[in-house]
């Protein structure tokens, strides 16, 4: 009885302090609302702002402006004020706009900054604009709240580089509208060279120590070359027992590589496994033809020994280690990583995509350019139509450049200041003293980690054969077979999300648990079709159903 | 037991023998003990503060929040148990649940009663410096940190490289894939926790034990009471109190286990055993997409599982010894 | 007072000091791994190969630590936050304590379930953040001395040892003696309580020393940081870099020195933070007399 009484007072106490303390924050919300519409309402006026000088002009601002910004850093961007990297000055000297950075630490896969800026634009004292480390998720919350202004106007207006990178652009174009037809968030947008997520590379010597000389085509050729490198000595060391033919990190790596050879999709991995097929259905792949089949295989080489009995459980440290000790056939990793080991001097290759039994059409994922939301304009920004003008100079082409300031430079430097071409074809570069790495652009030029901006690398960097041999062989071996899978750039409503977040857990979690076992053979591949109807149980229909409307939505955006 | 019953506290008027109304009596004690309240001000002051007024947040779980409008705009979700029900449906719901209830159960039974074990062994050490040393050494692991531990449990159960392995192949058998079975992932966790928590979780019942007076021990062992007699008779009741409330307040947190440490070390083999209700709630609200509803709902499903136990384990207590919370 | 030992116990002795040397052994070897590992190259570390000495010793991990300015600053503020936050915990803590310890206390039951409630129900981060913004306390040393200042975890071991561990008739005696509360508290009580007083500073100091998550929410300032969130911003800049191999464009011998180091540092990085406090338990150690109760009892 006491107890209840007891409990009942805490109770009570609690909602009456909540209560107070609720009315002084809603007090506070109702006034953001009020200042993000007269924001809204400035930058839709068509004339310029009397404090602006026209697009093409400089400075940007005629008198000294200030905004306030808000960064995702990490130790290597915050080692240095960014005032004082050498863009940023010419930029200010430029442009007349000051900015005033506030770094918040982005932590393992940027939680606190997701944190900070949540806890940030909870109350009415946020920054005016905000750079790096957001989402596409969080623009469906704050755009149309008011928070985040619309920047379709000002960048009609204000922005012609960027114009036109939308306008060549599909994936850009539709990637950066929000669901209800706005834009809220700037692009980050690189095409590089170097940009490559299959990597099924393999030491040349091996194959020649084994007596192979055709590079294999298909699955069953793999399994060849495989147990090849298993029976025989293929690292040349005089023991025929030591090899792991194929070795990598975890279940997703084998869906990477493996996967599309029997299906000929790209969704596995990068897009959980979902795809569209060619009449414009999503499809999940584990239900489409040929998923069993690369169970198979995969079990069939955990059960020869082919495949590193510890591929499940070992970390990305622990399969290096045996990298570098010449003891894996197919790693999944960089072939850089042998730097410094006795494989240096031996050439690493990669293969064109496999063909199987039950697929014929070579894939290999294509790799994903656009980064969105990788700047923000708030409703407390005093002068939206400068900031957007400021951001635009990062949109230059090279044509384009101010004072040699245009979209590369946000991730090289300054050509001739901190990097050269080696030659006249224009394939490598070098940094030039005393810039000799990334970090050092960090500390004295430029902060390299994603500002938005529109970066087109054809170069790569000299002096490293490993990284040359990577870049070269996959732009001769998988280029030509990209696919890319379910489109990352589709957009959901805010309930869509949350229902899409709970059943894509429950049903990858629970896929990723059978293909493991299947494969280690704990569960035999006789219960495949239980399976199948297993997923319904994990409302693979409904989620798929979902998908699709989003994908109908974003189609039909495209027009 | 019966030093502690303040039924017959001091009368005021040490020769007043009637019968006082309770009430009244209870004004004389807030009289006379005015300063006790100023005592627990500040703790009051503290919990009010950072504690109470924020509490409204427990709404987050029965509203649809949007980042945007904050805690008081968020529209309610339809219906108000949207998210509570969203979890009680999804077919991971009683894996997490069984495994958080196994892994915690497990954790608690082990760890009340190894550090008992260790501080009585400690507290029979004659030689200080020994005494000192063990005692150092035993709470150091403390500070390793969860990922560094997990490590160290990788590398020592690897199937290849693995010092445990290695033994088991000279023995002549094939190795064990520790890392990837479900049976052993309890064990792993618990046993890894033991090693690193018990030297620190014997602190305070080694402070119990100072209170033990030595001529109790010399008394008891003038009338003939052997080693082990003397720390079962004299040194354990001393630990009881102690032990009893680690306990109760350990049922209380039972629903909780931290999800750093189990994120580490699962894989895709051994989630059927390791998948517990915070790493769901981390991988579904908080990794990819930020969930504030969702994670609240789970979180507010925890808490009020984890108060009912605290009150029933309370309850049991209370009835059975004299030691309770409340 | 010195009683002979009987065989009995001397057995006993030597079966405990035994099992205890095992224990030893075992508790001491994660320290000595990471020591050694925070010395060794990091492959061999990875491939199981280094288990109970340093094998290929480098200082890369220690040397990527300490050219850091930030790290001097961080354990400057630590030591700071430790000893000043450790002192405010205590004097909320224990009279909080002691106070619920009296069974002559009105209101007790109530008190405590008022307190108990905290430990359940909890607003969240933002409700907090946002108070605690209303209070002006966000990015400055408050937050950190005053927003967590106890808890009804060790209120309630306090508690427990006030309850069991100081007399009812002592208590009831001095305030015979007219002995007001304070005095009773101040003058006889603590004086008995060196034991929980002794382990309550070492709770609340190891706390302080392992703050990360709240500064990293409410810190900002450089100036201010603790150390465990300097550290973290070290380990953190690695995992960075391998973002951005995804552009490719980033000298991968480089990135490959980076990422060795990684695994460096994050050893170094326990003995650094970890040390300092592991040296202090020795000095709480001899708090824990036995015996402190048996002139009180005579008196």
């Amino acid at each position: 009885m006491r107890f209840k009484k007891a409990f009942s007072l805490c109770l009570s106490l609690a909602l009456l302090a909540g209560t107070v303390a609720g009315c002084a924050n809603s007090s506070s919300s109702s006034s953001e609302a009020v200042s993000a519409s007269s924001a809204a309402a400035s930058s839709e006026e068509p004339g310029i702002p009397d404090y602006l000088n026209p697009v093409g002009e400089y400075p940007i601002t005629k008198e000294l402006t200030t905004v306030t910004a808000m960064v995702s850093a990490n130790s290597d961007t915050m080692s240095a004020n960014w005032n004082d990297l050498t863009a940023f000055q010419r930029l200010e000297k430029k442009t007349n706009i000051h900015f005033e950075f506030e770094y918040v630490n982005g932590g393992t896969n940027n939680e606190q900054f997701k944190t900070q800026l949540a806890l940030k634009m909870a109350g009415s004292d946020y920054p005016e604009v905000i750079l790096m480390g957001m989402t596409s998720e969080q623009e469906e919350s704050f755009g149309p709240s008011g928070k985040w202004i619309d920047l379709t106007n000002l960048i009609a207006q204000y922005a012609p580089n960027l114009t036109s990178l939308i306008e060549s652009n599909d994936e850009v174009k539709y990637g950066i509208k929000a669901m209800d037809g706005k834009i809220y968030g700037l692009p980050y947008y690189v095409e590089s060279v170097a940009n490559v997520p299959t990597l099924s590379f393999f030491n040349s010597e091996w194959m020649k120590n084994v007596g192979i000389t055709e590079l294999p085509k298909t699955t069953d050729d793999l399994y060849a070359l495989l147990q090849a490198f298993k029976t025989k000595d293929a690292n040349g060391n005089g023991d025929p027992n030591d090899e792991i033919p194929f070795s990598c990190v975890g279940v997703g790596y084998l869906e990477l590589y493996l996967q599309s050879a029997f299906q000929g999709y790209a969704g596995c991995n990068t897009s959980g496994q979902w795809d569209v097929d060619d009449s414009g259905k999503v499809v999940y792949l584990p239900q489409e033809k040929g998923f069993k089949e690369y169970l198979e295989f995969c079990h069939n080489m955990y059960v020869d020994g082919l495949l590193d009995n510890e591929f499940i459980s070992q970390t990305s440290d622990q399969e290096k280690a045996k990298v570098k000790a010449n003891l894996v056939g197919f790693y999944n990793m960089s072939p850089t990583i042998v730097a410094g080991t006795e494989m240096a001097d031996q050439k690493q290759i990669c293969l064109e995509p496999l063909t199987s039994p039950t697929n014929s059409k070579k894939v290999s994922v294509a790799p994903i350019n656009l980064t969105t939301t990788a700047g923000v304009i708030t409703s407390n920004c005093e002068h939206p139509e400068a900031a957007m003008r400021w951001f635009d100079m990062w949109y230059a082409t090279e044509d384009k450049a101010v004072d040699g300031f245009w979209g590369n430079v946000s991730l090289m430097g300054y050509e001739g200041e901190n990097w050269k071409y080696t030659d006249a074809s224009k394939t490598s570069y070098e940094f030039i003293a005393p810039t000799t790495t990334f970090t050092d652009l960090n500390k004295t030029t430029i902060i390299t980690y994603g500002l938005p901006s529109f970066v087109k690398l054809t170069a790569y960097i000299s002096g490293n054969q490993l990284l040359s041999d990577k870049i070269e062989e996959s732009k001769e071996k998988l280029e030509p077979y990209y696919r890319s899978g379910y489109p990352a750039a589709v957009r959901y409503s805010a309930d869509e999300a949350t229902e899409a977040a709970t059943m894509s857990n429950d049903l990858f979690t629970y896929v990723r648990l059978m293909q493991a076992k299947f494969i280690t053979g704990e569960e035999s591949l006789d219960n495949f079709d239980k399976f199948l109807t297993e997923l319904d149980k994990y409302r693979v229909e409904d989620l798929k159903a979902l998908k699709q409307a989003a994908y109908d939505r974003y189609i039909a955006a495209k027009g | 037991m019966s030093i502690l019953n303040l039924a017959n506290p001091i009368a005021p008027a040490a020769n007043d023998k009637k019968l006082r109304s309770k009430s009244a009596y209870k004004w004389t004690l807030v009289k006379r003990n005015w300063q006790l309240y100023l005592f627990v001000l500040p703790a009051a002051i503290t919990f009010i503060l950072f504690n109470y007024l924020p509490m409204y947040g427990v709404l987050i779980s029965f509203k649809s929040y949007n980042m945007a409008a904050g805690i008081w705009d968020s529209p309610w979700a339809e219906p108000w148990y949207k998210y509570f029900k969203m979890f009680f449906s999804s077919p991971w719901f009683f894996r997490t649940i069984k495994n958080t209830l196994v892994l915690s159960l497990y954790g608690l039974i082990i760890n009340s009663i190894l550090p008992i074990l260790l501080a009585l062994m400690v507290n029979e050490v004659r030689n200080s410096f020994y005494k000192k040393i063990v005692q150092t050494a035993t709470y150091i692991p403390y500070f390793i940190s969860v990922v560094v531990l997990v490590g160290m449990v990788n590398l020592f159960f690897s199937t290849s490289t693995g010092l445990v392995n290695q033994v088991i192949k000279m023995l002549g058998h094939e190795p064990i894939s520790f890392l990837t079975s479900e049976p052993a992932f309890k064990h792993l966790y618990v046993w890894s926790g033991v090693w690193q928590g018990t030297g620190w979780g014997s602190i305070i019942y080694f402070a119990a034990l100072s209170n033990v007076s030595p001529e109790l021990h010399e008394a008891a062992t003038i009338d003939g009471a052997g080693r082990l007699q003397r720390i079962i008779h004299i040194n354990i009741p001393a630990l009881i109190p102690t032990f009893i409330i680690m306990l109760i307040l350990g049922s209380g947190s039972i629903m909780s286990v931290s999800y750093q440490k189990i994120l580490l070390m699962q894989n895709d083999l051994n989630v059927l055993a390791s998948e517990v209700i915070q790493t769901y709630v981390y991988k579904v609200g908080l990794r990819n997409s930020q969930q504030y509803s969702y994670a609240s709902a789970i979180g507010l499903f925890n808490n009020v599982i984890n108060l009912i136990l605290l009150i029933t384990v309370n309850k049991i207590s209370a009835k059975v010894s004299d030691t309770s919370l409340w | 007072m010195v009683i002979k030992e009987s065989r009995g116990d001397k057995i006993f002795n030597l079966i405990n000091g035994a099992i205890l040397f095992i224990i030893l052994l075992i508790s001491v070897y994660p320290i000595w791994f990471v020591l050694c590992a925070s010395i060794s190259e990091p492959d061999l570390v990875n491939s199981g190969k280094m288990l109970f000495w340093p094998k290929e010793i480098t200082f890369g991990g220690y040397k990527a630590v300490f050219t850091d300015p930030q790290i001097l600053i961080g354990y400057r503020n630590t030591i700071f936050y430790t000893v000043f936050g450790t002192l405010i915990n205590l004097a909320v803590t224990m009279p909080a304590a002691y106070a619920l310890s009296r069974k002559d206390f009105v209101g007790n039951r109530l008190i405590t379930i008022f307190f108990l409630i905290t430990m359940f129900f909890s607003g969240g981060l933002i409700p907090t953040y946002l108070i605690i913004d209303k209070l002006h306390m966000v990015n400055t040393i408050w937050v950190l001395l005053i927003v967590y200042a106890t808890n009804m975890s060790n209120i309630i071991l306090s508690r427990t040892f006030f309850s069991n561990s100081i007399p009812q008739e002592m208590q009831e005696a001095a305030q015979i003696d007219g002995c007001s509360n304070f005095k009773l508290f101040l003058q006889i009580v603590l004086p008995l309580s060196k034991p929980i007083i002794a382990v309550m500073t070492l709770f609340f100091a190891i706390g302080h020393w392992n703050e990360y998550f709240t500064s990293m929410i409410y810190i900002s300032n450089d100036k201010l940081k603790p150390l465990q969130l300097v550290l973290n911003d070290i380990l953190v800049k690695s995992d960075a870099m391998e973002r951005l191999i995804q552009t490719g464009a980033i000298d991968p011998s480089k990135l490959e020195e980076s990422l060795r180091i990684k695994s460096l540092i994050r050893y170094s990085l326990i003995v650094v933070a970890s040390l300092p406090i592991m040296c202090l338990y020795p000095f709480i150690q001899k708090y824990f007399v036995k015996g402190v109760m048996i002139g009180a009892l005579k008196a």
